[in-house]
């Protein structure tokens, strides 16, 4: 069979070397950006039409901050990889999961995955400083994510002899939370149709305090619905739902309600969405406890088993991408890639 | 015979600033000039090789002075011609760059061109302060330890993120992340990780991968997983033999005090005593301990 070529108007797609769509089309035909040229770049000049001249003789190392969609892509097309998109509201510990789970792997293999590298170390240790003592802090804090373009940490990980990336999320908890008030507000999130595994968080702390627990309860929900009617599930990936700061349900009063809150959240995800996702698990977790009363990490390790869990095959994909040839006629209608 | 016929071996020897670098070079230089001790490879001419720096930091070294920090210009060319066993000549050039020029990598992003050809191929050899590896520790486990006590924490600031704040072992693996990939050189190169002032850690009772392992886990997890192709061992060393007196040179001076005198090393008097100098060094391989430092230089000389 005669190929077609594949091009693609998105300069950091890498789809046409085998690598998925960087927005997570599995329907091509949605994407805007494939089946086009890209557009013509001027490289010799900026935009003052001044060509920039640098001093510095030597190399311009590639910078270890957390990667923007085009770098995720590269890295995703170097390695077997598990895409995890994680959904919070703000403050719900997003970053401190993914500061504890690096800050497990500078103790030893975590799950039996072993460290085998990462392009985002800056990134990583930038999240991990407020709960360091090099931040002289007096108690463990975490920065919120800003508003903005999501963006990927990127920890590499030997496990049963393979190696493999894993790619994780980071978007503002606001802008998850609006997708409950408007379903279009996830067209944007093109994370959550590539990811491999959704994590829910559901913030301990504040199902520990009688005024926040209802919202707490009521608002996960909504926000997974607004989800599923953008499509952003469409590929059936994982669910993990975690109860996050478990220092803080174990030092409460409440902790035996908190418990039964936590296992209704679950299963009413599970009942509600069961055809959205391939496998579902929940954990409970204290990525960077304020107090001792609990392990440092405790539950990211099971978290991460659940993460590098294969997922069920995807089904085949269909391409529907016609660029108007005659030559396209002749292809099959369909074209099963399973 | 002609430099033309000699086989020509690049190994760089890198560090952070402080992992004894120089002090390894110098033991180094004192050991194979030394013909009363057996080592695998030895001295064989001086060539056209200009020894004046190796002379200057060997002269430091026997008086049982550390060297001095403060050089700051770029890597000092160093070239041995060395033979083995079989009479087979090599010129090993170990170009000894200042760790500033490391930390910068990891800190500044950038790395200066000499350096950079340096490090574009050929295998390396790491050293690694095994005093002064500074691990993670977290806020709340210290002041759990604080309460502990009864110690008051001194009240500051929250301080800023920067990048000299990340863990030793964090460092590390980005600087060999960095070797090892494109635009700095290429994959699957050998890599010797030399554990420095191995006198004050050996206490730990540990031979020194297990060191590695228990004291470095993300570096020793970060080998082992192979992403990169590293083939590496693990040694320690005591280059020194134990601690020499301070440098002037090092002593930082105070504005309106008289310069400070270096500190008097606990083992200077008695390691001038050895007979023969090059038996100060000690290298720990596993179980095995010798002075021969240019045994983990054959191994990655193949």
């Amino acid at each position: 069979m005669a190929e077609t070529e594949v091009i693609c108007a998105n300069r950091e797609c890498r789809i046409a070397q085998g690598g998925r769509c960087i927005e997570g089309h599995d329907d091509l035909a949605k994407c805007p950006h494939y089946g086009k040229e890209p557009e013509e770049l001027d490289e010799d000049q900026d935009d003052d039409g001044l060509t920039l001249v640098d001093t510095f003789d030597g190399v311009h190392l590639p910078d270890a901050l957390p990667l923007e969609s085009g770098r995720a892509d590269r890295v995703l097309a170097m390695l077997p990889a598990r895409m995890i998109g994680v959904i919070g509201v703000h403050d719900s510990g997003k970053t401190s999961v993914i500061a504890g789970l690096f800050d497990l792997f500078q103790l030893g293999p975590v799950s039996g995955a072993s460290f085998a590298g990462s392009s985002t170390l800056h990134g990583l240790e930038i999240i991990c400083h407020d709960a360091r003592v090099a931040s002289e802090r007096d108690e463990p804090h975490s920065e919120r994510t800003k508003r903005g373009e999501v963006r990927f940490y990127h920890i590499d990980v030997r496990r049963d002899g393979a190696l493999q990336s894993l790619l994780i999320a980071d978007r503002s908890g606001e802008e998850y939370e609006e997708v409950s008030d408007l379903a279009a507000n996830a067209t944007a999130m093109f994370e959550l149709r590539r990811a491999d595994v959704i994590t829910v968080l559901v913030d301990g702390r504040r199902l520990s305090s009688p005024s926040d627990r209802a919202d707490v309860m009521g608002a996960i929900p909504l926000i997974i619905q607004g989800m599923v009617e953008n499509g952003a599930f469409e590929r059936k990936p994982n669910l993990a739902i975690i109860l996050t700061k478990d220092d803080a349900v174990q030092a409460s009063s409440r902790k035996d309600r908190v418990e039964q809150d936590f296992r209704s959240i679950v299963d009413g995800i599970k009942d509600a969405f069961a055809d959205h996702f391939s496998d579902f698990s929940s954990f409970v977790t204290s990525a960077s406890p304020k107090d001792t009363n609990v392990m440092r990490g405790s539950g990211l390790a099971e978290m991460l088993g659940f993460w590098l869990k294969p997922s069920v095959e995807p089904k085949g994909l269909r391409l529907r991408y016609r660029n108007g040839r005659v030559f396209d006629g002749l292809m099959p209608a369909e074209t099963d890639l399973g | 015979m002609a430099d033309s016929e000699k086989r020509q071996v690049s190994i760089s020897i890198i560090g952070l600033p402080g992992s004894g670098k120089t002090t390894f070079l110098a033991a180094l230089w004192e050991l194979v000039g030394e013909r009363r001790v057996t080592k695998v490879l030895t001295f064989d001419t001086i060539g056209e090789n200009d020894h004046s720096y190796l002379r200057k930091i060997v002269g430091v070294w026997r008086k049982a002075t550390e060297q001095a920090r403060t050089r700051l210009t770029g890597p000092s060319a160093v070239r041995m011609n060395l033979k083995d066993a079989e009479g087979n000549v090599v010129q090993i050039t170990m170009p000894d760059a200042p760790g500033e020029d490391f930390r910068a990598m990891w800190e500044d992003r950038e790395l200066g061109r000499v350096l950079g050809e340096t490090l574009a191929d050929g295998n390396l050899l790491l050293l690694v302060n095994g005093n002064k590896v500074k691990a993670p520790a977290w806020v709340a486990e210290r002041a759990a330890q604080r309460r502990a006590t009864g110690r008051e924490k001194v009240e500051a600031l929250p301080k800023e993120w920067h990048p000299s704040h990340a863990p030793t072992q964090v460092q590390l693996v980005d600087l060999l992340q960095l070797i090892s990939h494109a635009p700095v050189g290429t994959a699957d190169r050998k890599i010797v990780v030399m554990i420095s002032a191995w006198d004050k850690v050996e206490g730990e009772k540990l031979a020194p991968d297990a060191f590695l392992r228990e004291n470095l886990p993300l570096l020793a997890q970060y080998l082992e997983a192979g992403r990169d192709g590293w083939a590496s061992r693990v040694y320690g060393v005591s280059a020194q033999g134990g601690e020499y007196d301070g440098n002037d040179a090092n002593a930082e001076p105070v504005e309106g005090e008289a310069p400070k005198k270096a500190r008097k090393g606990r083992d200077a008097d008695r390691l001038r005593e050895v007979g023969i100098p090059a038996n100060r060094i000690r290298l720990v391989f596993g179980e095995k301990e010798s002075n021969d430092l240019t045994e983990p230089l054959q191994w990655l000389m193949h």
